[in-house]
């Protein structure tokens, strides 16, 4: 069809002009708050002083020096990895038995509610999240209770000490979100051709013969390419999720301290006077291992599929 | 035979059950929170929250109708930005999604990259921060929270999918007829890909209401307050509704009762487009 085109290239600079024009607002939105704010990077090497901005004085390299030899980076930026290295993994078997069980429901309406019900927690904010899982875990709440029952601790909450976060961030994160993936995985599941477990059944094959041999090979590609963009993220964090489910309480943020959550401390709450380069520091890092980890794996899901490659 | 088909019916039953659970864990949080909105606040200092409120009140919501103006102007606030951040940001994503739909686009390239680099990298927070605070001078200024949010890259290829699904040939033929090219987006594109447009503008209305971090970065104005920023602060309020009067609910009854008619609307809207929903968050998964 473009080749019609072709012919009339007056028409086409035409076109293309018009088409240009449409795109205009948007760049002008991501220039001015994506692009001219990327000046700023600048600010990682100055020792910043609010009176002279952007002309404070050059010090090179020395803001990723103190951010590392104080002992802060590595715990944080180990934290942000190791939890988002739970999460894909956790997350990716759940959703997928998930989807798998979905599949062999055979009542419609059965169907349509455990999927409506599964997207409610993804309408909610991480903030409302975070009061809501309070209703378990702090002083008042069901759990707490429990624990107060069996280890006759008066009033415990768990967000006095950093046990068990680990596995209530990741039960906080799956709950919200495993529901919506297993949706994802479920459509999939639904286009393979019927044709493949007739022929299983003719043969005989059992429930998990046909999940090994048929469903999950053909799920292999899109596994692969999902938890390779995952990785590609594997440096940021769910803000939300670290900040508002933990309750940003002192003890649990020792321990489960993130890059999203030190850089927004750093900006919002601090009054430390070098809190300005240090955040520019540490949201630097993020920023250009990020790019470089979405750029790595994206070259190599483009290896196994080209379709599913970003770019 | 038989047999088999026992086994079968047991397995089913298994599988309704494990989904069933599956079902209440995703629901139990928000049963629990409307439970607490509920109860009578000495029960809770007594026993804790329970699932079924052990001594049923309705003061908490009868506090927020009467005496709290301040969660109503909230909602306006949210209402306006939402209103706002869904006809701005629905326009620039619908307007740039398609040129980059059109496959021989000259600046097709730059376009993308230029939207695509934005999710990779950023300038970091703090110059986020100073940059929009000191230069652009928007801290308490209630657009903020509507123009700072307007396009989502990923919104913007998601959409342009659902533009490219449109067989070429139409786009062409209306072009050969001397179309123009805002004609054949806002005549033909856009009606021809309505679920798509709808499922984008579901996504913006979540992203809108359920925007905090905005909020927290650029408006610390009490009567600019957003919904999520007032749960968000919600305890500086709490002493100035709870002094001096009478029988009163327990702080936690009132912050939960907050929970929920902040997150209703979300859920109403939800329950009305379901089918988008699931629609706009499975294309583009799904191999053809």
């Amino acid at each position: 069809m473009a080749l019609k085109l072709q012919g009339h290239s007056k028409l086409k600079k035409k076109r293309d002009r018009m088409l240009l024009t449409m795109c205009i607002p948007a760049m002008i939105k991501l220039f001015v708050f994506a692009y001219l704010p990327m000046i700023g990077i600048y600010l990682a090497f100055v020792d910043y002083s609010p009176r002279k901005g952007l002309s404070s004085e050059f010090i090179g390299l020395k803001n990723f020096e103190f951010f590392f030899k104080s002992g802060d980076a590595f715990r944080i930026i180990g934290t942000t990895i190791g939890t988002n290295f739970l999460f894909i993994i956790v997350g990716l078997i759940l959703a997928l038995s998930l989807a798998l069980l979905m599949n062999e429901v055979k009542s419609k309406a059965f169907l349509k509610f455990v999927q409506g019900v599964s997207f409610i927690p993804y309408f909610l904010s991480w903030l409302v999240v975070g009061y809501l899982f309070s209703a378990f875990l702090d002083n008042y709440g069901i759990i707490s209770k429990i624990i107060s029952k069996i280890t006759g601790i008066k009033d415990y909450s768990f967000y006095t000490n950093s046990d068990y976060w680990l596995i209530i961030l990741t039960v906080a994160n799956m709950w919200k979100s495993v529901g919506v993936t297993a949706v994802i995985y479920l459509a999939n599941i639904i286009s393979i051709d019927k044709e493949y477990y007739e022929a299983a059944d003719l043969d005989g094959a059992k429930w998990l013969q046909k999940v090994f041999y048929i469903t999950l090979p053909f799920l292999v590609p899109m596994i692969c390419v999902t938890t390779l963009m995952n990785i590609g993220n594997i440096v940021r964090s769910d803000f939300g999720l670290f900040f508002f489910v933990t309750k940003n309480s002192g003890p649990v943020m020792r321990v489960f301290e993130v890059i999203d959550t030190y850089v927004y401390k750093l900006t919002m709450e601090s009054s430390a006077s070098d809190a300005v380069q240090r955040s520019a520091a540490a949201g630097l890092l993020q920023s250009i291992t990020g790019m470089a980890l979405v750029l790595g794996s994206n070259a190599v899901v483009k290896k196994i599929n080209k379709e599913s490659s970003l770019f | 035979m038989l047999k088999m088909k026992k086994g079968q019916a047991v397995s089913q039953v298994a599988l309704y059950t494990v989904l069933f659970l599956f079902a209440l864990f995703c629901v139990i949080p928000l049963l629990l929170a409307i439970s607490i909105t509920f109860s009578d606040g000495d029960s809770i200092m007594r026993n804790g929250y329970k699932l079924i409120p052990e001594k049923w009140s309705i003061e908490a919501y009868r506090v927020l109708f009467s005496n709290f103006t301040g969660i109503w102007r909230a909602y306006g606030v949210s209402l306006f930005v939402t209103f706002f951040g869904l006809a701005s940001s629905l326009l620039v994503t619908i307007l740039v999604a398609y040129p980059l739909s059109v496959i021989d686009f000259r600046f097709r390239g730059f376009v993308s990259f230029f939207v695509f680099f934005t999710m990779m990298f950023s300038g970091g927070t703090i110059s986020y921060y100073i940059f929009t605070v000191k230069y652009l001078g928007m801290k308490n200024n209630i657009w903020v929270l509507v123009v700072t949010q307007i396009l989502v890259p990923s919104n913007v290829f998601l959409l342009r999918t659902f533009f490219s699904a449109v067989p070429d040939s139409i786009y062409e033929s209306a072009r050969l007829d001397g179309a123009g090219e805002y004609a054949i987006l806002f005549r033909i594109a856009v009606p021809l890909t309505f679920p798509g447009i709808i499922t984008i503008g579901l996504f913006i209305v979540l992203q809108y209401w359920n925007d905090y971090i905005t909020g927290m970065l650029f408006i610390d104005v009490q009567t600019m307050y957003p919904l999520q920023l007032l749960l968000y602060k919600y305890s500086n309020y709490i002493k100035d509704l709870t002094y001096g009067s009478g029988s009163l609910p327990a702080d936690e009854s009132l912050l939960f009762a907050m929970c929920v008619i902040a997150t209703v609307p979300m859920l109403v809207v939800f329950m009305f487009f379901q089918k988008y929903f699931v629609r706009g968050l499975t294309s583009g998964a799904v191999k053809e």
